[in-house]
């Protein structure tokens, strides 16, 4: 009897978590919005679920607590994911990538004589900044992104961080330039959006005994802003 | 930390869900449409002729880890022999369509690594099928048989109909149950996936090394427990060619989608746990030995 009206209950939760989760923009932080035709169907296959679980008469397994139980504790995790406090701690946890993608040769990231950053290009922006640094030398350069302190930088130092998603938030990369506000009067929070506004310059850093030339952004002015509407960069897989 | 679980969790089920459910569809099907004894006129006698069968069926039968559980289960009971479906179970997250052409997407400029990916695939799932053949099958399986039996009848006039609505209500009744019984083992996989990532921090598993042959069992150990789906792990695969070698990229790919947390939680169901330790244990040092050779023979040694 209680599987009647439990079995019911849980794809109906399920399929309204999926809901909640669109309407509220939360699924484009979970997993790529090239995945979500994938969503898509999940759904329908639900809904066919419930369907049969409504009007094909009694199936007659046991009632299987255990399974109702999990997939009741999976609805309320759906409920209760949080961008921000997910930004927080993931950058701790696994710190910044450097050079994940293989980037397209000719890219042009000026706007002028100025290089700009957006969602779009990201990627490949700051991958043709690491390999090309000389090139870039005295350049302007306007880009967004949230604060990480990232472990062995200096003081008056740090990553302004960009959350990379290939598939889903479990595969999440931190990717981001080295930023320096040695001439600037501010405190920068960690996890704080900011856009900057800076000159590229390199700098060459020891990490973990290696040497390595790094690009590093002074800033010239900051902004504050809010968390974007689209806080992850999905690279372009086809 | 908690935020980190339940976004993590949420992720994996949300990107698994859809193939759980389409393995469960298949396997519902399987079981309505396709009967003991067709099954056994279409496995070739031979048994190479079988593993060959069973190690190449991904091609037109893709489905990934997630998927594939339910669908052995299905073809176990249906009394396909033990040593295919462990092929099947082990080639299809990898002799697969759909997974070649992300590999092929993420591997653009080496070629290879698609073919390595595929042929390693191939050889470790049907060396372990033949492996498992010289076994006695005999309680490695466990098969909670009253469960499946409990669509709306058991009675011979209904499972012998093949009325149009009577099938349609036993294909749906199957699903159901399929559903609440492999969503069980899905979600617990992703839970416990869900709390390693959160709390073990990524300069543990990078600091473990990133050498030969250090980097190598490392790279098996890793995708392990990150459970993600083969279907697009080649892509994550690509992030750590900087850091690790072909080989070592290669291993990822292989065992990473053979095996993993979320896929163990989900064996348990069909076979017993020494079972498939022996399996663990098989495939990870099949991987060790294949991607030791292509170390050697195809990159050319160690650097």
């Amino acid at each position: 009897m209680i599987k009647k009206i439990i079995e019911p209950l849980i794809v109906t939760l399920l399929i309204i978590a999926i809901f909640y989760l669109g309407y509220s923009n939360k699924l484009k932080l979970l997993i790529n919005p090239s995945y979500f035709i994938f969503i898509y169907i999940t759904l329908v296959v639900l809904f066919l679920i419930f369907t049969a679980i409504i009007l094909i008469p009694g199936s007659r397994s046991k009632n299987n607590y255990f399974s109702y139980l999990l997939f009741l504790i999976m609805i309320i995790i759906l409920f209760s994911t949080s961008y921000k406090d997910y930004q927080e701690s993931i950058s701790e946890l696994k710190g910044v990538t450097n050079n994940i993608f293989e980037y397209k040769t000719k890219v042009d990231i000026f706007d002028g004589d100025r290089v700009v950053i957006t969602e779009f290009n990201y990627l490949d922006a700051v991958d043709e900044i690491y390999r090309n640094i000389d090139k870039y030398i005295g350049k302007k350069i306007l880009f967004k992104g949230y604060v990480y302190y990232a472990n062995g930088i200096k003081p008056n130092e740090f990553v302004l961080s960009r959350l990379i998603m290939v598939c889903c938030a479990a595969d999440t990369s931190v990717y981001g330039l080295l930023c320096s506000y040695e001439n600037i009067n501010h405190d920068f929070k960690s996890d704080e959006w900011y856009e900057i506004n800076g000159e590229i310059s390199k700098k060459t850093l020891d990490i973990d005994g290696e040497l390595n030339v790094h690009p590093i952004i002074n800033i010239i002015e900051y902004r504050e802003i809010p968390i974007p509407e689209d806080p992850y960069i999905y690279p372009v897989l086809f | 930390m908690f935020s980190t679980f339940t976004t993590i969790s949420a992720s994996i089920f949300l990107e698994g869900i859809f193939f759980l459910l389409i393995g469960i569809l298949i396997s519902s099907l399987i079981e309505e449409f396709i009967s003991e004894d067709t099954l056994r006129k279409l496995i070739p006698k031979n048994k190479i002729l079988g593993l060959l069968v069973a190690s190449s069926l991904g091609v037109i039968f893709p489905i990934c880890e997630c998927g594939i559980v339910p669908v052995v289960r299905r073809l176990l009971k249906k009394g396909v022999p033990l040593h295919l479906c462990v092929t099947l179970l082990f080639s299809s997250p990898i002799v697969n369509i759909v997974v070649t052409i992300s590999t092929f997407f993420a591997f653009q400029n080496y070629f290879y690594v698609v073919i390595l990916r595929l042929l390693g695939g191939f050889l470790i799932s049907f060396t372990t099928g033949l492996l498992v053949s010289f076994k006695d099958s005999e309680n490695l399986i466990l098969l909670d048989n009253s469960n499946i039996q409990h669509c709306s009848c058991t009675t011979e006039s209904c499972h012998g109909t093949k009325r149009p609505f009577n099938r349609i209500s036993r294909i749906g009744s199957h699903t159901v149950l399929e559903f609440f019984d492999t969503g069980k083992f899905f979600i617990m996989g992703i839970l416990i996936t869900g709390l390693i990532q959160s709390v073990i921090p990524n300069s543990i598993f990078k600091s473990i090394g990133s050498n030969y042959p250090l980097g190598n069992i490392f790279m098996l150990i890793y995708p392990y427990f990150l459970s993600i789906c083969s279907n697009t792990d080649a892509f994550i695969a690509r992030s750590f060619m900087e850091q690790f070698s072909i080989s070592a990229i290669l291993g990822f790919m292989i065992f990473g989608a053979m095996f993993d947390l979320k896929t163990t939680i989900m064996l348990k169901k069909v076979f017993n746990i020494k079972f498939i330790i022996y399996l663990f244990l098989v495939i990870f040092s099949l991987t060790i030995i294949f991607t030791t050779l292509i170390q050697f023979l195809v990159l050319g040694g160690v650097q």
